[in-house]
């Protein structure tokens, strides 16, 4: 799932489209990005609202007869920057998932216990989470099919660092015992 | 549940080299397990044990209720012709035969008129995306092509079990997925019991469960006994 | 299953196709010889069957047969025991057979006279001829009009009254001639007899020592056939292991994928002899193309010493049959034995275990067959002609294939040798592969080898015949001294040899006509004077039975020995040509005999000395002839010295045209072994060498790895086969020629040069195909 970070920037580039309705950006979100979870309004609007203070948006005038989430948004020169800048820029290669899976098995070694069985039991989970985003792969559409892709070849390299790490236990034993 | 397919510790050695030692899995009807681990592991052995074209130097085999392992030479290539499939990673096809007559081979084995063999093997051309390759040989065929052939082929006598050996491991990933996704779909409109040899993780991520031959034997990741799983 | 065998043999790709090709002519060529060989046996047989008449009145044909020995193929052997003969005739038939000679060529002569309307006819002619009259065969009547009357027509009183059918002549080339006398003629002329029905026991049913006038003892033709058989179809049968061995590896490789499908080994034993089947098919079709391709020009090659009629060398509807039914079902089991040996498993070839090591019990065939012939040496031969066949054929046989077994061993030794000397990656390379696979490595050349060792024991052989001494040897023209012996040497009951028979002093006017031929150069008349003994030791025999000849005389003709100084008559051997040794070197005794009694005693025999030309030779033997007609004394007829010595020489030149065919086609055979095996071998490794040619190695290097590959195993038992060959032809020559060997002329040495020099040149010739093959499309990952 897209983390946190990029859902104003996300909304920003849904933006750039065309001058919307707060409305119109959430249904397209959900759409397209929403992956069954849907955003709340309240965020959306908090997040137009700090968009448009931040000079990458500007709200329109308000239009007679509508209520507060009838207001139009449309980009700024300096949001449209700010979406160049983000799509050019490669995401940051943040391994965090790994840095806990360190922790533990290093953990592990320094407290004597079987590194190796929690390995395994790891393993066994991404597999099952394998098994579900394959099963997914099979049922959806092309969407579906790309994000599972993304999240099988990320498992997979978790399962190879595993494999790795689990070759060389005794040594780092030794290391983390001096 | 009864198991389809089982091995009851096994154990088999080439010369001095001990590839299996003790090795004991059950699979049940429909089920599709992955049987993984590090290569060299007998992986691969255990597949020949079950598939009765090795016979083990101790335990036993047994499938559909009987022993396997006992069986003669010539019983079991009928068994491999009529009850079992086979889809291995190279070098399979037989060159100087059409794709068609590939796919027809084990009907044709088997006693099958050579017509109503073709037709039933030509059947599988279209679901399998090989529309129009019939006629070619396996040298004319892409790696991707010629894999989906031998699935076709594996497939064509309504097996009870369908036996994988690394089937997409000369594939790019594209192919390999196509032919994982076709064979897995076959399997269940079939109710075919699927062995999957694999080293490869979203390979065995179309199994329903996976077990790991290690050190001879097999184990699961849980540590639970690795017999038949539960019904997908 | 038989149409799927069917399917992957004939449209199996480029691959199946040229192999099969390949396989199919190696059987064609087979089963062309094999039919050669058939119809020659029948043909043989049919010219044996004409001699048959010829032999009427031999000894051995009218007594009890002893029995068929030998090879029995055909029409050989229809004699039970008794003789057979034609239907007995009420009137019968005055016959009396004698061989004469011309340039050098037989002439068999029946004088006939018959005794009434049902006398038994030669077969041939429409009836006996008549007193005046002759009944002639093709070849002799043209030969009668072409030479000069007082060479050879004088020789037979009458006139043609027509020509001899093929049903009585056994060779198109055969000189016959059947001369009518009269009953009363005939009954003076001793020698003559009375037969009421014609010999139709060919000579090869005639047992094994009696007198033939032509044709084949069963020795001979079993001879024949065991070389022929040996020295053709085994480098025959390694040609065709060799093509069936193309491609081994891709087909149970295919094999294999098709027991993982299912296959039973039955399934796939089927499989493999339909397809073996189908190319022995196509095979047997070209082998039966060829031989009626080559039927004509193989009429006209002497084996047995006389043509074939072009006819005769057929097939009978069992031999067609046979070899039309049986090679395929010969192929088809040897498909399924080869699988035997081979495991083929639904996994294919997956442990590649290192083959044993070649031991050195490979060496014990060859030294068992060198045993026994050393046995026959040191023994002596086997009584019976079937035990000598045995002993020699099987000796032989026993060395061919002892070649074949320890090639691979000498091989082996070879590759050690070569990987001690070897710096340079080529030869490493080619030592590697030798020793991995010797048994490959000589397949290519044992065809070769065995070609070499049959040229080599033929090559000396036939030199050490050659330079056999004749019974007189050839001192001062002695060859050219025209013999006509009347007097026979048997043996007495008490053990003693006597000369028995003379013949009355020529009339002064045959001496005459004698002395005017041109070329005449001086006569001895040997005069018979029974009692006289001879005891010179130079002779070998003591108490040899003497003549006496008039000293004067023998100074005309030093060819035949000397007098000694102031001696009027010397005694000399009754039988001069009985003699062993070059008689022109022997002085004589004197002999204590007055002139006068020497002119009236009557002649042992009357020598023609003559400077060899033909018409000096021909027109006194026609005169000798017409003197002494047929039948006056003993059989033999006017002979030179040189044309008894001939008589052995005659089966030589055919034995050596045999021989000459033979090892022409067993090189040929051998030479298609080892392209087919040195191309076979490249295909294999096209992806191995297209590799190495990828990283750098040059084709040169690859080139000399090839050639290394074939030429060591070659070098290194071809000079064990020469060595065995001497050996062998040794023993043979000691025991069945008393022989000592002869080294061969220069031609062998430089033939046998030319021959691994022609070996190489085949291996040079696949270099364009390595040069394609390991181009950079090849080593593309697949």
């Amino acid at each position: 799932m897209l983390s946190g970070m990029s859902v104003p920037l996300t909304l920003l580039g849904l933006l750039e489209r065309e001058p919307s309705h707060g409305y119109d950006l959430k249904r397209d979100y959900d759409t397209w990005f929403g992956r069954g979870k849907p955003l709340p309004y309240g965020q959306v609007y908090a997040t137009l609202s700090r968009l448009a203070r931040d000079g990458k948006a500007i709200v329109g005038p308000a239009e007679p007869g509508e209520g507060p989430d009838r207001k139009r948004y449309a980009i700024t020169e300096a949001g449209i920057a700010e979406v160049e800048q983000w799509l050019a820029e490669p995401a940051p290669p943040e391994p965090h998932l790994q840095t806990v899976l360190f922790s533990k098995v290093v953990l592990a070694l320094m407290l004597g216990r079987p590194a190796d069985r929690y390995l395994d039991a790891q393993r066994a989970a991404h597999l099952q989470r394998m098994r579900e985003l394959t099963a997914l792969k099979e049922r959806g559409d092309m969407m579906d099919t790309l994000l599972a892709d993304h999240g099988l070849y990320h498992l997979e390299a978790d399962l190879r660092w595993i494999d790795h790490t689990a070759v060389r236990l005794d040594m780092l034993a030794q290391e983390v015992h001096q | 549940m009864s198991a389809t397919i089982e091995a009851r510790g096994v154990v088999k050695s080439f010369g001095q080299t001990p590839a299996l030692r003790g090795a004991t899995i059950a699979v049940g009807p429909g089920e599709i397990v992955a049987v993984m681990g590090p290569s060299g592991s007998g992986k691969s052995t255990l597949l020949h044990c079950l598939a009765g074209i090795l016979t083990p130097d101790e335990g036993e085999v047994w499938f559909a209720g009987q022993r396997l392992d006992t069986l003669t030479e010539t019983q079991r290539s009928e068994l491999r012709r009529d009850k079992f499939g086979f889809v291995f990673q190279s070098g399979q096809l037989v060159p100087e035969l059409t794709a068609e007559e590939n796919v027809a081979l084990p009907l044709l084995l088997g006693g099958t008129r050579r017509a109503a063999a073709l037709a039933e093997a030509g059947a599988w051309f279209g679901r399998l995306g090989l529309d129009g390759l019939g006629t070619r040989r396996s040298g004319e065929l892409s790696g991707g092509q010629a894999q989906r052939v031998a699935l076709a082929r594996g497939m064509v006598n309504r097996p009870q079990v369908l036996f994988a050996d690394e089937p997409t491991g000369s594939l790019d990933s594209v192919s390999g997925e196509l032919v994982m996704s076709l064979m897995t779909r076959a399997a269940r409109e079939q109710g075919t019991t699927v062995i999957l040899v694999t080293h490869d993780a979203r390979v065995a991520a179309y199994a329903g469960r996976e077990v790991i031959v290690r050190d001879g034997a097999v184990t699961s990741l849980t540590g639970a006994t690795p017999s038949a799983g539960a019904t997908r | 299953m038989i149409r799927l065998g069917l399917r992957l043999a004939v449209s199996g790709g480029r691959e199946a196709v040229v192999r099969l090709v390949i396989v199919a002519a190696a059987v064609g060529i087979g089963v062309g010889l094999l039919l050669t060989v058939i119809a020659a046996v029948n043909a043989v047989g049919v010219q044996n069957d004409r001699y048959a008449w010829l032999d009427t009145g031999t000894p051995a044909a009218s007594a009890r047969v002893q029995g068929v020995v030998g090879i029995v193929v055909g029409r050989h052997g229809r004699a039970a025991s008794g003789g057979a003969t034609t239907a007995t005739s009420r009137d019968p038939l005055w016959l009396l057979f004698t061989t004469d000679a011309f340039d050098g060529q037989t002439i068999y002569r029946a004088d006939a006279a018959a005794t009434g309307p049902d006398s038994p006819v030669p077969p041939g002619i429409p009836r006996d001829p008549g007193p005046g009259q002759y009944y002639i065969s093709p070849a002799l009547s043209s030969l009668l009009r072409s030479a000069p009357a007082d060479e050879l027509a004088d020789r037979y009183p009458g006139h043609q009254a027509g020509l001899i059918g093929q049903a009585g002549l056994p060779s198109p080339d055969s000189l016959v001639i059947v001369v009518g006398r009269s009953a009363a003629v005939m009954s003076h002329l001793p020698g003559a007899a009375k037969v009421t029905s014609l010999n139709s026991t060919p000579p090869s049913g005639c047992g094994n020592s009696c007198q033939i006038r032509g044709g084949l003892t069963p020795k001979g033709i079993d001879f024949i056939l065991s070389v022929v058989g040996l020295a053709l179809l085994l480098p025959v049968l390694i040609f065709i292991g060799t093509a069936t061995r193309l491609s081994a590896a891709r087909r149970e490789q295919r094999f294999a994928a098709m027991r993982l499908v299912g296959a039973t080994p039955r399934q796939v034993s089927l499989i493999a002899a339909v397809e073996s089947a189908v190319a022995a098919v196509v095979g047997v079709a070209i082998g039966f193309g060829l031989f009626f391709l080559l039927r004509i020009p193989l009429a006209a090659i002497p084996f047995t010493g006389q043509r074939f009629f072009p006819a005769e060398l057929s097939l009978s509807l069992p031999d067609i049959l046979v070899v039309a039914v049986g090679v395929p079902l010969a192929a088809a089991v040897a498909a399924r034995l080869a699988l035997r040996r081979v495991n083929i498993s639904p996994l294919g070839v997956t442990r590649r275990v290192t083959p044993a090591p070649l031991r050195a019990w490979r060496v014990l065939p060859l030294l068992a067959g060198l045993a026994v012939l050393g046995f026959v040496v040191v023994h002596g031969k086997p009584a019976s002609p079937a035990g000598q066949v045995l002993a020699f054929v099987g000796g032989f046989a026993l060395i061919m294939i002892g070649l074949v077994i320890a090639g691979p061993w000498l091989t082996m030794a070879g590759a050690r040798v070569l990987v001690r000397r070897a710096s340079r990656p080529g030869a490493l390379i080619a030592a590697r592969r030798l020793a991995d696979d010797p048994r490959a490595a000589f397949r290519a050349v044992s065809g070769l080898v065995l070609a070499l060792f049959i040229f080599t024991v033929a090559a000396t052989l036939l030199a050490t015949q050659n330079t056999e001494p004749p019974f007189v040897a050839d001192g001062a023209g002695a060859n050219n001294i025209l013999v006509d012996q009347f007097s026979n040497i048997t043996e007495v009951s008490s053990g003693h040899q006597v000369a028995v028979g003379s013949a009355p002093p020529p009339s002064a006017a045959v001496l005459a006509r004698l002395r005017q031929i041109s070329g005449v150069q001086g006569m001895v008349e040997v005069r018979a004077d029974p009692g006289l003994t001879i005891t010179n030791p130079q002779l070998q025999v003591q108490g040899f039975p003497a003549a006496v000849v008039s000293c004067a005389q023998l100074a005309g003709v030093p060819g035949l020995g000397r007098c000694p100084a102031g001696a009027a008559a010397a005694k000399v051997p009754a039988s001069l040509i009985d003699v062993e040794g070059n008689l022109a070197d022997f002085t004589w005794p004197a002999a204590d005999v007055p002139a006068q009694r020497l002119d009236s005693l009557p002649l042992a025999s009357l020598d023609v000395a003559t400077n060899g030309s033909q018409p000096a030779i021909e027109q006194a033997r026609t005169i000798l002839e017409n003197a002494y007609p047929t039948g006056t004394g003993s059989p033999p007829p006017p002979k030179t010295v040189g044309e008894y010595n001939a008589v052995g020489n005659g089966a030589d030149n055919a034995y050596q045209q045999l021989a000459d065919v033979v090892i022409l086609t067993s090189l040929a055979v051998a030479g298609c072994t080892l392209a087919v095996s040195v191309a076979g071998g490249l295909a294999d490794r096209k992806r191995p060498f297209s590799l190495l040619r990828l990283t750098g190695a040059r084709l040169g290097m690859l080139r000399r790895v090839i050639v290394l590959e074939s030429a060591v195993p070659l070098l290194a038992v071809a000079a064990v086969a020469i060595g065995i060959g001497f050996a062998t032809s040794a023993m043979y020559a000691t025991t069945e020629m008393h022989l000592s060997l002869v080294a061969p002329g220069a031609a062998y040495f430089v033939l046998t040069a030319a021959g691994i020099v022609l070996a190489l040149g085949i291996i040079a010739a696949t270099f364009p195909l390595l040069r394609r093959i390991t181009g950079p499309e090849t080593a593309r990952s697949e």
